[in-house]
């Protein structure tokens, strides 16, 4: 597998993991990463965006061409 | 509970050092005490205030640029489903998510810390000085650089409008895009000027004088409307009346807007330095009048 490729599945993965924090701090009281115990939706919100930005830089990880 | 005087006070004040390098956080820390207005940060009125005002601000740059907004939208999502980036516009979509980055996840979960660590009077004073001394530090830079180049290729000395010999914001690298991205984080210390730190930035990177304000607003606006968009559902029985938020939010906007395009066109031949003097006179005031 080309390097390129393995950063961009990297990338995909890290988005997954950000859009299963989006999910968590919409469903769940928490008070990780945050002042207090709460539903944190602008939490979820900036975790979504994180997600959609991985997903970006995976699709320019992908069509670069081969560093290697 | 603030008056509508002081709201309408704080909206001239953050509409007009919100884009000028000399910090809004610090002016809204220093300013008060030193004029004798009995106000402080922890009043329940005052997060809701500062909500609209950035939004007012917010608003004023989108105007300011709404063409190149729009542009640079169309072209991050282009880039975005290619895959590649073709074209300045794109290219600067892309310098601006970068750029943004760094201070935007800073500032989300460490600036209500941070607020509360340094800001007070005193502390905000002496980041002041240190802002100013930072926008000397850059245009020392630029004046050595300049001469250098001057060796180089020769050429009149002076910073001349248009600067022909550095780059439009649209030539940056990606990295140093990041790179004044990061240095926005410096901004969340009440007394360094979000503004200055990137058009220090800016010029350190090789940008026109002018060029260097223009990232630095554009990588301002998208910051400051999610700053105030993030806190409208907070807005609670302690926010001012609809009447009073939205003519404060139009009168930071109109004072903003009005600053922007002065210093742009200041900066066409003008330098930073005034700004430094202002930011290290204020901040020495500062240190000496407030106890």
């Amino acid at each position: 597998m080309k390097a390129n490729q393995a950063l961009a599945i990297g990338l995909v993965a890290l988005a997954v993991v950000f859009v299963g924090f989006a999910i968590f701090y919409t469903t769940t009281d928490t008070g990780l990463l945050a002042d207090k115990v709460a539903r944190h939706y602008k939490h979820a919100i900036l975790f979504a965006g994180l997600a959609v930005l991985s997903l970006v830089a995976a699709n320019f990880a992908w069509r670069r061409p081969a560093l290697s | 509970m603030l008056s509508v005087g002081l709201i309408l006070f704080l909206a001239v004040l953050q509409g007009a050092t919100e884009l000028f390098p000399v910090s809004s956080l610090g002016h809204a820390v220093v300013v008060p005490p030193l004029i004798g207005l009995s106000f402080r940060q922890s009043d329940p009125a005052f997060v809701p205030v500062l909500t609209v005002l950035h939004l007012g601000t917010a608003g004023a740059l989108l105007i300011l640029y709404r063409d190149q907004w729009r542009r640079i939208i169309a072209g991050f999502v282009r880039a975005a489903l290619r895959g590649r980036v073709l074209g300045d516009d794109e290219r600067l979509a892309m310098m601006l998510v970068v750029g943004t980055i760094p201070a935007g996840l800073v500032g989300f979960f460490l600036e209500s810390r941070l607020k509360t660590l340094f800001a007070t009077p005193r502390l905000a004073a002496g980041f002041l000085i240190v802002n100013g001394a930072i926008l000397l530090a850059a245009e020392a830079f630029r004046r050595r650089d300049e001469r250098r180049r001057q060796v180089a290729v020769p050429a009149p000395p002076a910073h001349r409008p248009g600067d022909p010999e550095y780059a439009p914001v649209e030539r940056l690298t990606l990295r140093a895009a990041l790179l004044v991205g990061f240095c926005q984080i410096g901004a969340l210390m009440p007394g360094i000027s979000r503004s200055g730190v990137t058009m220090a930035a800016g010029l350190v990177a090789g940008l026109r004088h002018a060029e260097a304000a223009r990232f630095s607003f554009l990588l301002a606006t998208p910051i400051i409307l999610a700053a105030g968009l993030l806190e409208v559902p907070n807005l609670g029985p302690e926010s001012p009346t609809a009447l009073v938020a939205t003519g404060a939010a139009v009168l930071a906007g109109v004072v903003a807007y009005v600053s922007a395009r002065f210093l742009l066109r200041y900066l066409r031949s003008g330098r930073l330095d005034p700004f430094a003097y202002y930011c290290a006179a204020l901040g020495v005031t500062g240190l000496i009048l407030i106890h």
